[in-house]
């Protein structure tokens, strides 16, 4: 049991309370960033927002805790993208150069390639509800935007999804 | 091609799990990395690194107060890496639902459980975020886990993600499984 020791409504988060939401949270926010951005950097992402929610001044409420790690991971989730796509462009061939996958790892990588094709939105949309487990509010609260918007996208982005990976000859 | 929600849902945390390549750039030093984040925001975690020597000292601590203690043993103990784990112990832990006491400091959720596999993974719940990882022990008895996957849920229950990652020994007793940390304290007790 870790007891909240602090009021969490107050000042910043006491070591045991980073501690916990560390433990809690970190292995989620990894696999947000694998998929939101730069696989092989996921984990400095994830720390990167532990490091940005140790130096936030004042946290309202504990449900805000996880909102604010994913947001961190999301935005720079999206500037690492941007830098991805500009090496690709710049450098198509290293770009794309990747070690002989296992296995195991060849359907998750078509995933995450045919994931990193579809417009930013559907993909942040669908890691965000289908991974992240957020709801249809949660995830609009996050990316803000309207509810309707996400559950039209969810829509438009399962189908984007089927049809890319029936076009890869997937299953 | 058809894509329900649940494949959708399978296929995306399939692909959100680690590479081979990424896993042997993560893995243990995944823990060593938790660490030096968590000093960096001015905090101490007991997560700290290796440390099979001081387990072979709590081994000894551990064992006493009755009933037959079981090492939890392999062949190997030189290096104590998360994955395959062979050896007549193993049977001790693996295969076996592994259910938290609720102890003076804390009240474990009501279907917090924890499993190990055989192919030194392990998977649980503290009765409220779902949870699992890899995990590895030495014949010393010394114990060491990460947490690779959980969801997540905000709730007020004892982590039990958080007393794997902390355990470096584990002692069965019977049907019961005591984990303790580095510096001896228990974590955590559980009955199967």
């Amino acid at each position: 049991m870790v007891p909240s020791g602090s009021d969490a409504g107050r000042g910043k988060l006491s070591s045991e309370e980073l501690e916990r939401i560390y433990l809690e949270h970190y292995a989620g926010l990894v696999r947000l960033a694998r998929l939101l951005g730069d696989a092989p950097a996921a984990e400095d992402v994830a720390q990167a927002a532990f490091v940005a929610l140790a130096r936030a001044p004042e946290l309202r409420n504990p449900a805000a805790v996880g909102a604010f790690l994913r947001r961190c991971v999301v935005n720079q989730s999206r500037s690492d993208r941007r830098r991805l796509n500009l090496l690709r462009t710049l450098l198509p061939r290293l770009a794309e150069r990747q070690p002989e996958a296992a296995p195991d790892d060849v359907q998750r990588l078509l995933v995450r390639r045919v994931l990193a094709d579809l417009p930013r939105r559907q993909r942040e949309i669908l890691v965000l509800r289908y991974v992240s487990d957020l709801s249809v509010a949660e995830t609009a609260e996050l990316l803000g935007i309207s509810p309707g918007t996400v559950k039209s996208t969810t829509h438009d982005a399962l189908a984007a999804l089927a049809a890319r990976l029936s076009a890869e000859d997937f299953r | 091609m058809t894509l329900n929600e649940e494949r959708v849902r399978e296929l995306l945390r399939d692909a959100a799990e680690p590479t081979e390549a990424e896993r042997l750039g993560t893995g243990r030093v995944a823990v060593r990395r938790t660490v030096r984040t968590m000093s960096t925001v001015g905090t101490v975690v007991a997560v700290a690194g290796v440390v099979a020597v001081v387990a072979v000292v709590i081994g000894v601590r551990g064992s006493g107060g009755g009933g037959r203690t079981d090492r939890l043993g392999v062949a190997n103990s030189a290096s104590p890496s998360p994955g395959p784990t062979q050896g007549g112990s193993v049977a001790l832990l693996v295969g076996r639902r592994w259910v938290p006491s609720p102890s003076p400091t804390s009240t474990p959720g009501p279907s917090a459980y924890i499993t190990f596999a055989a192919d030194g993974t392990w998977s649980g719940s503290d009765g409220c975020n779902g949870m699992g990882g890899s995990y590895s022990y030495s014949a010393s008895g010394s114990f060491s886990a990460v947490v690779e996957g959980a969801t997540l849920k905000y709730c007020n229950v004892p982590h039990i993600g958080q007393w794997l990652t902390m355990a470096k020994h584990a002692d069965v007793t019977g049907s019961e499984l005591r984990l303790t940390a580095a510096d001896g304290h228990l974590l955590g007790v559980f009955t199967s």
